[in-house]
């Protein structure tokens, strides 16, 4: 990059907010889908909306592709840097500007780490309920661009449900305040356009977000399986019969294990071929209520135990193990795919005996960690990317689950994103008029296409199957 | 019989004059589409529509405008309704009344709870962006459409989302679609989720003469661990009326009517078939009432700075959303009245309204009032983003509206 924009850009955010040295560059080169890497010319981070606009109007006059980052812990490579590209993360965005009790509100910088925010209303009785496994590090402007879930999104809904406002910054540098905390939007809903929309629209910088009283009383079991099925066929009949917990999430054996040999070890039973992580919330007769309507149905799947909380530490050890899962597969092997699709509630042990039987037809080890109750299934599936041959095995497997998925009704990204890692398969999800619509939602918002580009959409491919540079040649015609 | 509508006839698309203006009533997805491709090809202004139960205040300018109406009230098939999934998809001339029949046989219950369900379509509610009383409890309609089939003013067919619970792949665009008004596409289908219909169902209603009253208790509602169904705080002339609905099951039931009825002090308690009729009532209130209504929105902490000042109107009928931040506002005295005066009253309420921080959204007013106000009310941070929008999709401006989302400088 030409020395004399560097120095524009320096001069807009500082020293310490311009990264290029190709050592602080190693860190960026991916996100948490890293198989796919390519280092950035430069990291910007501006510290607020004002330095952003600068900068995004310095990267437009020079015609610069860039890439937003919140913590870099998608999984899907929405914030794989671009060739020839500049990385612009939120990590020095990190402050709460308002925080209004009364109204149940928070107007944050998009760097808060989502686990901070919670902390950050709790003495005033509130939490900021989207909880992704990664909260402890994610931040609330990368959960808006991913439109990210989390457990207890099957009670409470995705990111898109708890976001009142934004604060964007275009392609061009504008500022768009969409950031009025009304009860409906005035005119169309770009608020709800923007969310989800995986960092192609725009930067947001400022965000309002929707805050949920605490619930008196919480309530968490662990429910203990012999087999797998029968625990998925649970919560089918627990959908089914309508019941109303608030997180409903399943750990099969291999990650029971991986858990259990990790920090995060939170005395799931080793034995066990699936636990049912079950959480109730609200008043206490509520919730005594539900528990009571949950576990006929349970038992009638073969429970062997049921366990509760009995205080607040069990109750945080449990969901530490259940958040640490996917960082617990390191033990069992360097890398891991973590596939995220979704399917209608009805048809969970189908895809999840699928994906178990494709990938043990490849030789491949898959463990489960997963929210059952939104039908958001995550086969993880351990390897070394440093076998080709397996990372070609693994992809094959991870593409015929997602194309297993979409036969039977289902999804390609329940909450991380299409990405990189699903594009090519969105054709077979929509039409090709399903997708132009999208791409012209897109050239209507970032008419040069330098935000974020060659994600979401697919590229006529090659269908190359092993580790490669993100936009390499290999990787599209 | 108008030469659009015998040329539309050729095409197997039935339809019929309303007044002097052609409405297309296709039946199929394909007819829709040939519909907006002859459309498109000549140039007509063209205003979708479901049973038109919303469209003077949605669309108010078709009267005068629209070369043609097309109503989707003729494709109203049911196309799935997944009990184990608690999901519904149905063709956008389905009633409400119908869906919510339909997945009653489920255990479920529709959202939103609109007025005259059988007069408003699902496609109709969702282009309106109408959410119903139950929105306190269930959150707005746009949170629960899981996707969208549509037709664009060219003829392009196009989906977004799905038929699931969660779902993230692609943009959002029903997003977009919800609320739209018809200024972008036709809905054609949609999938909504749907919610447990709760065992048991109690209806509280409290009436004072003074405002005061019952504003301190809505400040003590709001801190008690029950979660109301609906909350609304009504005047129409006579006494002010505070109604709290609840739903649930067994004894925690009980317990959230114990503790509403403790903080309320209620006049009558409405149980079962009663509650359902009080809450059937309740979502009437939000039926027009004729010309000149307006809502104020704005942030719950400041309803009762606002009601207070509303309060001091002769003859104001406020049907006020108390724990969101929604007052409909309506004045009889307008219903007869000339533009000039239902011009004039909006901008009186909006001058008061502003400082107080709420937003004045026009609802039943005429077309050449919606179109003047427009400048003053519209969304204009973004208003350049929404025109790009409908340029990209209507370059040829076919369902824009005069009035929304706004008008151009």
């Amino acid at each position: 990059m030409q020395e004399q924009i560097v120095t524009q850009l320096r001069a807009i955010v500082g020293p310490e907010g311009i990264l290029t040295d190709s050592t602080a560059l190693l860190a960026y080169e991916s996100d948490g889908l890293t198989l796919k890497r390519q280092r950035p010319e430069l990291v910007l981070l501006p510290r607020d909306t004002d330095e952003t606009a600068q900068c995004m109007r310095v990267l437009h006059e020079h015609g610069i592709p860039l890439v937003p980052r919140g913590a870099g812990t998608g999984l899907s490579g929405g914030a794989t840097p671009v060739p020839n590209g500049v990385l612009v993360g939120t990590a020095r965005m990190r402050d709460v500007l308002e925080l209004n009790a009364e109204d149940r509100f928070a107007r944050v910088q998009a760097g808060v780490v989502n686990v901070d925010l919670t902390r950050c209303c709790d003495g005033d009785g509130l939490f900021y309920a989207p909880d992704p496994s990664s909260q402890m590090a994610c931040t609330i402007g990368g959960n808006v661009a991913e439109n990210s879930g989390g457990p207890h999104c099957f009670k409470y809904g995705s990111t898109t449900r708890h976001i009142l406002g934004l604060v964007i910054v275009t392609a061009t540098g504008e500022v768009l305040h969409l950031d009025e905390a009304d009860v409906d939007p005035a005119g169309f809903d770009l608020v709800g356009l923007f969310v989800g929309s995986e960092g192609m629209f725009g930067i947001a910088t400022e965000i309002t977000v929707q805050l949920t009283p605490i619930p008196p009383v919480t309530e968490t079991l662990l429910a203990i399986f012999k087999a797998l099925d029968p625990c998925c066929d649970a919560v089918s009949d627990l959908i089914a019969a309508r019941l109303e917990p608030s997180a409903i999430e399943i750990l099969d054996k291999l990650a029971i294990q991986a858990v259990e040999a990790s920090v995060f070890a939170a005395g799931y039973p080793q034995e066990a071929e699936a636990v049912l992580l079950l959480e109730v919330e609200g008043r206490e007769s509520a919730v005594e209520d539900t528990v009571e309507r949950m576990l006929p149905i349970l038992e009638a799947h073969g429970l062997l135990e049921v366990r509760r909380a009995r205080d607040a530490g069990e109750r945080r050890k449990l969901w530490a193990g259940r958040k640490g899962a996917f960082g617990a597969m390191g033990r069992i092997a360097p890398d891991l795919y973590v596939a995220d699709v979704v399917v209608p509630r009805t048809r969970l042990r189908e895809i999840v005996r699928y994906a178990t039987d494709v990938c043990s037809e490849r030789n491949l080890k898959i463990s489960n960690v997963f929210h059952a109750g939104d039908g958001n299934i995550h086969p993880n599936i351990s390897y070394d990317r440093r076998d080709e041959e397996e990372v070609a095995r693994v992809l094959e497997a991870g593409d015929l689950i997602m194309e297993t998925c979409i036969k039977y009704g289902g999804s390609l990204s329940g909450e991380h994103g299409v990405g990189l890692e699903k594009q090519a398969m969105m054709s077979r999800l929509f039409t090709p008029d399903d997708l132009s619509v999208m791409e012209r939602v897109r050239r209507c918002l970032d008419p040069d296409g330098r935000l974020n580009p060659g994600k979401m959409f697919p590229v006529r491919s090659c269908k190359e199957v092993r580790p490669q540079l993100a936009g390499s040649p290999g990787e599209s015609t | 019989m108008s030469a659009l509508l015998e040329a539309l006839a050729k095409d197997g698309v039935e339809g019929e004059l309303v007044g002097n203006k052609p409405m297309a009533l296709p039946t199929s997805e394909a007819q829709v589409q040939a519909v907006l491709k002859r459309a498109h090809a000549d140039g007509l202004r063209v205003v979708p529509m479901g049973l038109g139960s919303k469209l003077e205040w949605c669309r108010p300018e078709y009267i005068t405008s629209a070369d043609l109406l097309v109503s989707t009230r003729r494709m109203d098939k049911i196309i799935d309704y997944v009990p184990g999934d608690g999901t519904l998809t149905a063709q956008a001339g389905c009633t409400m009344t119908q869906l919510e029949e339909h997945v009653l046989t489920g255990g479920h219950r529709l959202t939103p709870a609109v007025a005259l369900p059988g007069r408003s379509t699902l496609g109709g509610v969702l282009a309106a962006g109408l959410s119903g009383p139950d929105r306190q409890k269930r959150g707005p309609v746009r949170h629960h459409v899981l996707g969208t089939r549509v037709v664009l003013p060219d003829g392009t067919l196009a989906r977004s989302g799905g038929r699931l619970v969660k779902n993230v792949t692609g943009y959002d665009l029903h997003r977009l679609h919800t609320g739209s008004r018809g200024t972008l596409c036709i809905l054609l289908e949609a999938s909504l989720r749907l919610f447990p219909r709760a065992d048991d169902h109690t209806h509280l209603i409290r009436e004072e003469a003074e405002l005061d009253g019952l504003l301190a208790r809505c400040v003590e509602l709001r801190t008690l661990e029950c979660e109301p169904l609906a909350w609304t705080l009504e005047n129409h002339g006579g006494p002010w009326r505070l109604h709290v609905a609840l739903e649930g099951r067994g004894r925690a039931h009980e317990e959230d009517v114990r503790d509403v009825e403790r903080v309320l002090a209620p006049q009558e308690i409405l149980r079962g078939p009663q509650a359902d009729e009080a809450f059937d009532a309740l979502r009437g209130l939000d039926a027009s009432g004729g010309w000149g209504e307006a809502r104020a929105l704005t942030r719950t902490s400041r309803l009762s700075a606002i009601l207070r000042m509303l309060e001091k109107e002769d003859g104001l009928q406020v049907v006020a959303q108390m724990g969101l931040g929604e007052v409909r506002l309506q004045s009889p005295g307008l219903n007869e009245a000339s533009t000039e005066r239902q011009i004039e009253q909006l901008e009186e309420w909006r001058q008061r309204l502003t400082p107080l921080g709420a937003r004045l959204e026009p609802r039943m007013v005429r077309a050449q009032t919606q179109e003047d106000l427009a400048p003053a009310l519209a969304a204009q941070p973004a208003l350049d983003w929404m025109f790009r929008l409908q340029d990209e999709f209507d370059p040829k401006a076919q369902f824009r509206s005069p009035s929304f989302p706004g008008r151009r400088a």
